[in-house]
């Protein structure tokens, strides 16, 4: 029962739209809104309208330019030392952004390396991987936070600390899924016949056809570790006063929320728009590179 | 099923003993708890003696094993600041904690179902469209931003809801809400993945070619496959919860735990914080075991080896 | 016209689908004005390729279609015409009088229910049949198909079975409501070639106990000679050939015929290439003018460019739609 037809080749699977016209669609919400905390994070001095740690008592909590009372000086307002909003924000782009990206690229290569390892070796190497990739799974985010709080108190450090605990699991993981397929693939097993050294098959063969995987996840990361580091900034062991992160500045507006709403409200935007940003971004990345790994 | 549930209790055993070794270590690092402990003019016999008490001369696993017995009986010292036994101050503030996340899971699982199953039936229509902006916003927005836009809106502005406080059931309502907004999202943006992949199997063209009514297609067959991996997440979810009360118990003024440990961290008040990470740690470890355990009734495959 | 019975079980007439891409929101016109009937205890293979309307056709039968297709034409059954029937109406009819089973068995069924449970569905829904009655269906079913032990069997789940085991559970549930006519869509081409052999035969004996009308929708000349009586080959929506399996076989009158019958494997020389059709379908969303095939075919000729040809008749039923069909 062999007659099954044979001449045409099957055609491209219909109702996916050709690579070319999905390059062609750029996600234009994602660029608006993370264009300027791009811009901002890198030439944030030069855009400053005033010094954000420049107290100046005679203009406290002014409101946005567009309301009663509010100056032009101050598009956003002022908070309760008369700091422009602004500037201010300005300032925690940067501050947010090096954090973010800088404990993201790290966990990534703590990951990646741990994940190949993970999938190419197997055994003990695996199991171990493996088994500290599960128990970080298990165990909610705050603990570890909490725990790197009480053995180094807060700051910078600690943010960086726990954002790299926090995410090096998930690119292990994912790392390690697509690294076993690979690791079945007809170059890799001819490389082995060859007698190609494991480093060489790793480096040359496998890495390579992960980095559409790691360019999604580090995408997407970049946006929860924005998150993380507010929250730590929010519970107070994150960045300290006097240098300023958004989560800092949404913690210190609360206090005036009945007087001064724009202060929580405007920082607490701009982690929104940046995190949604880098979420949709991601988002298009993951379809546009056609990563297979539904579980990013 | 055997292997399984044994599989499932080997990573909870696995997962509290690293976190009461993390635990341990921190304790060790941060100073040496005789400076606690001990007479600041203490001479160097006496603190050798407190040290001998304590057990404190002996190598560093029979240190972690004494360690574990005391937290085995619910002996984690007396807390710094307050000089009452840590645990017991724990155990006061968890049912707040508990009553917090458990609403704001109960909600966030029920609703993102729905609004998954929602979405997924009216696929690329303005009602899918709407949803999966409110899912994508839930998992941008911090919850403390959320929980403070909140409390201006329906506390400061419109005087509706209280803001603070754990007095009657009015008061769950912001902060389980707030929490359960990130969950939502995800669970809700599963569960329509799940469905929009189950429309596609092959059972459900069949079990349309059965005859069978496109309602109980829907809710007896295509729901309950898609809630098998809903399911698998629901663990997950809930870590994160837990780990999201920490936050909304300081936005909404909540006596739970996780306030009493952010406290205890600002104060170095080192015992609390430790009995304080070992319960919430055991409770998440045991939700989590009951979620793979009822994994197994959903799925038979897993049932029934 | 092939059929030997006066009355055929199914009629169809001047059968257009179209239906709508969800890429571009073109219009495909899957389906282009098909003809055929099916008696009792015949069985009609619909061949062609992938992407020609084969399987289109036999779903806009009960009209289990993306809700953007169109259906027209007529599709005589029990009395009715179910191109203008509702789909409540025709929810009554799938399962109950035609039942349709798909191409892979180890996937019809739903992981996370009984067998017991998911044969039990049609006989509630269609014949109300419960409790004691519904078992004893049950079990006269599974034994109709050479189950053994019915009783354990139902209680068990889809992952507790093999292979041929679901074959037959399929075939119990098609059959559970005594249907006329039995759709079977790619039935084979998911299996290996001997769970192929034993779901043909299990198709072909529930026909003949039953008396079943049998449309087999396959890819797979093998499958038709093996087990149908008539033969309706489809090319670009369009039945290009039509006629009883032996008449086909023995003189193929269509080109595309013919280049099919060439691909398979035992009618050629061992160690010669298997001949290959060159070229691609056209797309349905644009259809040439004249003969779709035209673009492939080795005995083209100017006027297949540009005037579509009409169907010519042959003795013994045999019908194609080609210029040169005459021709030998």
């Amino acid at each position: 029962m062999n007659g099954a037809i044979a001449p045409t080749r099957e055609r491209a699977s219909p109702g996916r739209p050709s690579r070319k016209g999905k390059w062609r669609s750029l996600p234009w919400l994602a660029i608006i809104m993370l264009a300027p905390v791009i811009i901002f994070g890198i030439c944030g001095p030069l855009l400053y309208l005033h010094d954000p740690t420049t107290i100046d008592l005679l203009n406290p909590q002014k409101p946005p330019a567009w309301l009663e009372g509010g100056s032009a000086a101050f598009p956003l307002g002022t908070d309760q030392f008369g700091r422009d909003l602004l500037s201010r924000l300005i300032e925690g782009a940067r501050v947010s952004l090096i954090i973010a990206l800088g404990g993201v690229m790290v966990a990534a290569l703590i990951g990646i390396v741990a994940g190949m390892a993970s999938g190419y070796f197997g055994g003990l190497v695996d199991s171990l991987i493996s088994q500290a990739v599960d128990v970080k799974m298990s165990l909610p985010a705050i603990l570890l936070i909490i725990l790197i709080g009480a053995a180094i108190g807060g700051g910078m450090t600690t943010v960086l600390a726990s954002i790299v605990l926090l995410f090096w699991a998930d690119y292990a993981r994912v790392i390690r899924a697509e690294t076993l397929s690979l690791r079945e693939r007809g170059y890799v097993q001819l490389a082995k016949v060859a007698n190609a050294s494991h480093i060489r098959i790793l480096t040359r063969h496998i890495l390579p056809n992960l980095f559409g995987t790691c360019i999604v996840l580090v995408t997407l990361q970049v946006g929860r570790a924005i998150l993380i580091e507010a929250s730590i900034s929010f519970i107070g062991l994150g960045i300290q006063p006097p240098a300023t992160a958004w989560g800092l500045m949404v913690y210190e507006g609360r206090a005036y929320l009945a007087t001064a709403w724009w202060l929580p409200t405007f920082s607490g935007l701009a982690i929104t728009m940046t995190v949604l940003g880098t979420n949709l971004f991601g988002d298009w990345l993951r379809d546009a590179l056609d990563t297979r790994q539904s579980s990013l | 099923m055997g292997r399984y549930i044994l599989k499932r209790l080997w990573r909870a055993l696995i997962t509290l003993i690293v976190i009461s070794m993390l635990i341990f270590v921190i304790a060790r690092v941060t100073g040496d708890p005789i400076a606690y402990l001990a007479p600041e003019d203490a001479s160097e016999q006496e603190l050798a003696q407190v040290r001998a008490r304590l057990g404190l001369d002996k190598p560093i696993y029979v240190q972690y094993a004494f360690y574990v017995g005391d937290a085995l009986r619910g002996d984690f010292g007396n807390s710094l600041r307050y000089n009452r036994p840590a645990f017991e101050m724990v155990l006061q503030r968890l049912p707040a904690t508990i009553q917090l996340s458990l609403i704001a899971f109960i909600v966030s699982t029920i609703l993102g179902i729905m609004m998954g199953v929602l979405a997924a039936l009216r696929r690329d229509t303005w009602i899918d469209g709407a949803l999966r902006l409110l899912a994508v916003l839930g998992q941008s927005a911090p919850s403390f931003w959320i929980g403070i836009l909140a409390i201006m809106i329906f506390g400061v502005h419109l005087q509706w809801l209280p803001t603070s406080g754990r007095m009657g059931p009015e008061y769950l309502i912001l902060p389980s809400l707030t929490l359960a907004l990130f969950s939502m999202a995800s669970v809700m943006r599963l569960t329509r993945s799940a469905m929009l992949e189950t429309q596609t199997q092959e059972y459900v063209k069949f079990l349309r070619a059965k005859g069978v009514p496109e309602s109980q297609i829907i809710f007896k067959h295509m729901l309950r496959n898609a809630l098998v991996p809903v399911l698998a997440v629901l663990g997950i979810q809930l870590s994160h919860l837990v780990g999201g009360t920490v936050i909304i118990e300081i936005v909404f003024n909540w006596p739970g735990v996780g306030r009493l440990m952010v406290e205890a961290l600002l104060n170095s008040d080192l015992p609390l914080i430790q009995a304080g990470v070992m319960l919430i740690a055991i409770s998440v470890v045991l939700v989590n075991l009951l979620v793979d355990l009822s994994y197994g009734l959903v799925d038979p495959r897993i049932r029934i080896e | 016209m092939t059929d030997t019975n006066a009355q055929p079980v199914i009629r169809v007439e001047d059968l257009y689908v179209s239906l709508r891409r969800r890429r571009d929101g073109a219009t495909i016109r899957a389906v282009n004005g098909v003809n055929f009937s099916v008696g009792r205890g015949r069985t009609l293979g619909i061949v062609g390729e992938s992407g020609c309307g084969k399987s289109t056709a036999a779903m806009a039968l009960v009209r289990l279609l993306p809700k953007s297709a169109e259906v027209r034409g007529a599709i005589h059954f029990d009395g009715r015409d179910l191109a203008t029937e509702s789909q409540g109406a025709l929810r009554r009819i799938r399962g109950r009088k035609i039942a349709m089973i798909f191409q892979d068995p180890m996937v019809a069924l739903d992981p996370l229910f009984t067998v017991g449970d998911q044969l039990a569905e049609p006989l509630r829904e269609h014949l109300d049949l419960d409790g004691e009655a519904l078992h004893a269906r049950q079990v006269e079913l599974l034994q109709a198909v050479g189950i053994s032990s019915p009783e354990t069997r139902l209680k068990q789940y889809p992952h507790q079975m093999s292979g041929g085991m679901l074959q037959r559970i399929v075939g119990a549930i098609a059959i559970a409501c005594n249907p006329e006519l039995l759709i079977a869509d790619e039935p084979t081409t998911a299996l290996d070639p001997t769970a192929q052999a034993g779901y043909l035969e299990l198709l072909e004996r529930l026909s003949e106990t039953y008396g079943l009308a049998l449309i087999v929708v396959t890819h797979d000349m093998g499958v038709v000679s093996r087990i149908c009586h008539d033969v309706m080959v489809m090319y670009a929506g369009q039945t290009v050939e039509y006629g009883p399996v032996r008449a086909i076989f023995d003189q193929p009158r269509h080109p595309y015929t013919q280049a099919l019958l060439a691909s398979i494997p035992h009618a050629v020389e061992p160690g010669a290439c298997l001949p290959t059709i060159e070229g691609q379908p056209p797309d349905l969303a644009a259809l040439p003018p004249g003969c779709p095939f035209a673009a492939r075919c080795p005995k083209v000729v100017d006027r297949c460019r540009t005037e579509a040809p009409p169907p010519v008749e042959f003795a013994g039923g045999q019908r194609a739609l080609c210029w040169r069909a005459d021709e030998r």
